[in-house]
């Protein structure tokens, strides 16, 4: 049996990594599995083009929609959502995008707003890596974006 | 409608702010916004007999750390916030919103409530299925142009900065932050007019 100075150091790096880690996982409120694939995830004007038209599509005012947090639905319940919702599907259908990479798409734009948010704002204060690529892609092409987001299409 | 001033750099806001205020595009209204977004009155200097010329309203709430899950008050998330979300400022006046990324400030015409924005074309915040509260809708930015006064043109994503927008005629103004899920999560604050 180890003694209990030996542990003290593992005890505190794991109480250090479960500070820095525990606000993003319980912010997600998804899997650890989601939440890293959330921010690991690249968004692309090309697929952002694609996706965003399609979610607001004529017709998906009347689908059912899950009451819960939006940024905190697992990517499995958002991808059944965008399923059942026919015009939705059948738009992203057409633009050749698989439902569970539109909800991807959804929940990265939801996740960086997030992290540009706790960083007071400050793009460049986000970590190195997709979150911040993804906030500068949003800053560069913010008036197509809008557009795109837009009801007048 | 007036020219908002806008100032881009979220590190030069207080010179910028002291700068326009001595050029006079502003009066320093020297208002503590309220830390709990309750419905604060910003106080403004010249506020004789009654409504105060100006305020200071800020759109987006910085301090709230990580805890961003954690409601500052039932209307809204941590740092998705107005604060105060309730002014009011005399006809003539002048609100400035200093923003902390990533927002969107929008301002509505009187009479414009919250249950008027269509987050996406037949969805408002009360005819959505299924009870009121944060809902998954799958739109980004909301463009309502019914009755809207103003939008900040700068990118939401941009750094932080202040807008201005003076408010020429009485009544009970909406302002909204155009991001759908922020605005489905009640980010929204009111300017009264006197």
């Amino acid at each position: 049996m180890r003694s209990p100075h030996r542990l003290a150091p593992a005890l505190g790096l794991a109480l250090a990594l479960s500070t820095v880690l525990a606000p993003a996982a319980a912010a997600q409120g998804r899997s650890p599995a989601d939440a890293r694939l959330v921010d690991g995830h690249r968004l692309t004007m090309p697929m952002l083009r694609k996706v965003l038209p399609a979610l607001s599509a004529p017709g998906s005012a009347s689908c059912p929609r899950d009451r819960r947090d939006p940024r905190s639905l697992p990517l499995a319940e958002m991808t059944q959502m965008i399923e059942r919702c026919a015009p939705m599907a059948q738009a992203l259908r057409r633009a050749a995008v698989p439902p569970r990479e539109a909800a991807l798409v959804m929940a990265s734009l939801y996740r960086t707003a997030e992290a540009v948010a706790i960083r007071r704002g400050d793009v460049n204060a986000v970590d190195q890596g997709p979150l911040r690529d993804n906030a500068l892609l949003m800053q560069e092409n913010d008036a197509e974006i809008k557009r795109l987001t837009g009801e007048n299409r | 409608m007036k020219l908002p001033c806008v100032i881009s750099s979220g590190r030069l806001v207080a010179a910028a702010l002291a700068g326009l205020l001595a050029a006079g595009c502003i009066a320093d209204t020297g208002a503590p916004t309220a830390p709990d977004g309750t419905a604060a009155i910003a106080a403004a200097r010249g506020g004789i007999a009654g409504a105060p010329a100006d305020a200071v309203v800020r759109f987006g709430n910085p301090d709230a750390g990580t805890d961003r899950f954690g409601p500052v008050h039932p209307s809204a998330h941590a740092v998705d916030n107005i604060i105060p979300n309730s002014v009011v400022i005399r006809a003539g006046g002048t609100v400035t919103f200093e923003v902390v990324p990533p927002h969107v400030v929008t301002i509505y015409e009187p009479g414009t409530t919250p249950d008027d924005i269509r987050l996406i074309p037949g969805v408002t915040l009360v005819n959505h299925v299924g009870p009121p509260g944060p809902a998954f809708i799958p739109n980004f930015y909301i463009d309502e142009p019914n009755g809207r006064l103003f939008r900040d043109p700068a990118p939401a994503f941009g750094p932080p900065h202040s807008v201005q927008y003076t408010f020429d005629a009485p009544g009970r103004y909406l302002v909204i932050c155009s991001i759908a899920p922020h605005f489905a999560l009640k980010m929204y604050a009111w300017v009264e007019v006197k």
